[in-house]
């Protein structure tokens, strides 16, 4: 990338600079530019999405570990201050799966006939130690891969917890340590194959995103799955959250009389029945709680409604959440039902954060947008005296630009409050992990969404699961993501425990999915206390952990009325073909 | 490209601002392929602009809108191309020397099955302009499509429709070779 050349010295005066390609930030740039307005959308990152990213394996460990970074002393993008505490770990995966498709393992299959008898021998018997066809085999996939790519070694290093020299390594290692050593290779090998998302998002199938997407027609750069199914974690097993009507009725766990009641409850937050919305006018200010509790909803029940329909999942929140909120939010969800799919949820290819803030970049693109990626900036400044162009953005290189207005995403904290003493945030922060396993966490489901109610800790934890449908990694494997809001990291490891674990041995298991490879980070994200931190300045701040991106549209949507008075936000993108006529 | 689409030609780059892709219907081999043609390359002065084609439904051409300018075409531009179309000015020496760097980003970022075989197509473009002007040679581009294992060359004006029907003649052909390649 870097040996590419500006080939042209830029414009500096634009109407608008956008700083972060986070979601708000892109939506309200492609708005801009779509009522004539002219951008300029900068960040300081390399890659589109901001604290929405998606990174394949060596751009992650590149990002939270600054593995491959060319130069120490460069300037550190404002994004890098917002992840705290990151340990990667890689662990063996399953001893019949480590086979370099590449390497000749038919010859030494013909040379030594019961080598691969010998190596599926060991998921019966995990004692016994693996073949030396299976070990040399093994130290050949290695040595292949180091040798493939000159930075092969540097990511091997970050990715193993303990340091091996890999030219240590003989055909007479120790077979845990050869396999743990393949499985990195294979994991550093593959990188391209994986698009792993750093805050993983679902849009809500009659959200406010997925109306903006049909609407302006910037859903034609996008793919789009269906979730396929919801859970909730309930006692020693995983319940499913039914998504309709046949789905409470085939249910078998519940009883008939919990199933009318559960109707009786969907119907009313529908808005379906007349007779009841007097009960809820009674109970409008009074807590959710009690009244699930009145309608005679088992706990079981009432977990389901509050956690994994209305995704409340903080027990503090959940206490003071009014019915009349707890309705809407249950609504919301039931809106979405029936639209495209089993479940009320889009999964987006490729990464949502990344693929839709690049859609919305496009279409601001289309419209004439600069953009300018991988650029560092030294500082934001309005000029209080100056008649037109008043705010300034100065980048690292000495280069000024000059706007009437700057947005910038929650990201650039730190130059906003430099350069507006009146600007204020606060940190929010969650717990995130990055799993990716051996094979799907649920029997029967891929793209699959967990919920687990709040515990001790008074949390509850959020769990995707994607694979090779949504090309998030390439097959047989599986790529789970958790999220805790304000929680520790033992309330992931807790609700991980449920369905994963660590087999250093290579023994293949039955019951659950094998780790092969675990990220986990504290993500802080700021948000403004005021959004307009001066009178032509304005931060776009959302939450990390909400599932869906629907707070990005209302931000977006909310800073442009401001900018552009009377201005239609996001019409339909007219025809090509009238255009070009 | 709006050229080929239209079959007239637009000196303003802004007249066609907000055509993202058109649509063409080209037959190759007994074939009706509709190509998505986006807006035109010929009008950006100064700088190369790869063009790139999908064929996910219809065939597609994409062309970067600018966002290239700083090297800022994010990953999600690259998805599912079956053929890359590289494009430079034969009056403009630096727009063809960075062709290398950007057959390379391409590459690297769609990572193709088979990055050895896959199709690309150069154009040479701009040859209604004086002789005079002209920097780069047709041998001196033809010697570079050879290294690169035999990329196809066209030297084309958008302006004048000149070779244009013959380049996407093989675009549109390479892409669904590609295409099909893929499904098997």
């Amino acid at each position: 990338m870097s040996e590419l050349e500006h080939t042209e010295t830029p414009e500096t005066n634009f109407d608008v600079i956008v700083v972060g390609t986070g979601l708000s930030e892109s939506i309200l740039a492609g708005a801009l530019t779509r009522t004539g307005k002219t951008v300029l959308h900068i960040d300081e990152n390399e890659f589109y999405g901001d604290h929405g990213a998606t990174f394949d394996n060596k751009g992650l460990l590149r990002f939270f570990l600054g593995v491959g970074a060319e130069d120490d002393t460069t300037a550190k993008a404002e994004i890098q201050s917002n992840y705290h505490d990151v340990t990667v770990n890689v662990y063996a995966d399953k001893i019949d799966e480590i086979v370099d498709e590449g390497t000749p393992k038919v010859e030494l299959n013909a040379e030594n006939p019961t080598a691969s008898d010998e190596a599926s021998g060991i998921e019966t018997e995990p004692t016994r130690n693996p073949s030396e066809a299976w070990h040399s085999r093994t130290l050949s996939t290695i040595q292949s891969f180091l040798s493939s790519q000159s930075d092969a070694h540097l990511y091997l290093q970050a990715l193993l917890s303990t340091p091996v020299d890999p030219a240590t390594l003989t055909s007479e290692s120790d077979f845990k340590t050869l396999l743990k050593v393949s499985t990195a290779c294979k994991i550093l090998r593959d990188s391209r194959k994986y698009n792993l998302e750093i805050a993983p998002k679902l849009l809500f199938c009659r959200g406010p995103i997925v109306e903006l997407l049909v609407s302006s027609g910037v859903g034609r750069y996008l793919e789009f799955k269906a979730l396929e199914s919801i859970y909730m974690r309930w006692e020693a097993g995983f319940e499913k959250v039914p998504g309709s009507k046949e789905d409470v009725f085939a249910n078998q766990t519940v009883t008939l009389l919990e199933k009318r009641r559960l109707m009786k409850f969907m119907n009313m937050a529908a808005g379906t029945e007349e007779e009841p919305s007097e009960v809820l006018k009674e109970h409008e200010d009074k807590p959710f709680a009690d009244f699930l509790s009145s309608q005679n909803l088992s706990p079981r029940l009432s977990a389901v409604i509050m956690n994994a329909i209305s995704f409340v999942l903080d027990a503090e929140a959940a206490g003071k959440l009014t019915t009349k909120e707890g309705v809407e939010l249950t609504r919301r969800h039931m809106q979405s039902l029936g639209r495209w799919g089993k479940t009320a949820f889009l999964v987006a290819l490729y990464g949502a954060g990344s693929e839709l803030t690049q859609a919305f970049c496009r279409l601001c693109a289309v419209y004439g947008g600069v953009y300018m990626l991988n650029y560092k900036l030294d500082s934001f400044s309005v000029q209080e005296r100056a008649t037109e162009r008043p705010v300034k953005v100065k980048g690292a290189d000495g280069s000024e630009y000059s706007a009437d207005w700057l947005i910038t995403s929650g990201t650039y904290a730190g130059l906003v409050k430099k350069g507006f003493s009146n600007a204020a945030f606060k940190s929010t922060s969650c717990w995130r992990a990055i799993l990716i396993v051996d094979k799907s966490i649920h029997a029967d489901a891929n793209l699959t969404l967990t919920i687990f109610p709040p515990q001790s800790s008074g949390r509850g934890v959020v769990v995707w699961q994607q694979n090779s449908d949504t090309a998030a990694c390439p097959s047989p494997y599986y790529v789970v993501y958790c999220c805790v809001q304000d929680g520790d990291k033992s309330d992931l490891e807790a609700a991980i425990a449920t369905f994963a674990q660590v087999a250093s041995d290579g023994a293949k298991t039955n019951t659950k999915a094998n780790i092969l490879l675990s990220v986990f980070y504290r993500e802080e994200v700021l948000e403004p206390t005021e959004r307009w931190v001066a009178p032509r300045v304005a931060v776009c701040g959302i939450k990390p952990s909400s599932l869906d991106f629907e707070e990005s549209v209302e931000v977006a949507k909310g800073v442009f009325d401001k900018i552009v008075e009377d201005g239609e936000f996001l019409p339909t993108v007219p025809d090509p073909e009238d255009l070009a006529a | 490209m709006n050229q080929y689409v239209n079959k007239k030609f637009s000196n303003q780059y802004k007249a066609t601002i907000g055509a993202d892709f058109l649509t063409k219907e080209v037959m190759v081999d007994d074939r009706l392929v509709t190509m998505q043609v986006s807006t035109p390359f010929s009008h950006i002065p100064g700088h190369t602009q790869p063009v790139l084609t999908t064929s996910q439904i219809v065939n597609q051409i994409w062309d970067t809108a600018g966002q290239e300018r700083f090297q800022s075409l994010g990953v999600a531009f690259y998805r599912g191309a079956d053929c890359c179309v590289l494009v430079y000015d034969v009056n403009n020496v630096k727009s063809f020397e960075t062709l290398d760097s950007w057959r390379d980003e391409f590459l690297l970022q769609a990572s193709p099955r088979d990055p050895e075989n896959f199709p690309f197509v150069v154009l040479g473009n701009k040859i209604d302009m004086e002789e005079a002007k002209r920097q780069v040679s047709q041998k001196r581009a033809m010697t570079w499509c050879q290294q690169k294992g035999n990329i196809p060359y066209f030297e084309t004006s958008a302006k004048e429709a000149i070779n244009v029907e013959q380049a996407f003649q093989t675009i549109a052909k390479n892409a669904l070779q590609q295409e099909t390649e893929v499904e098997l």
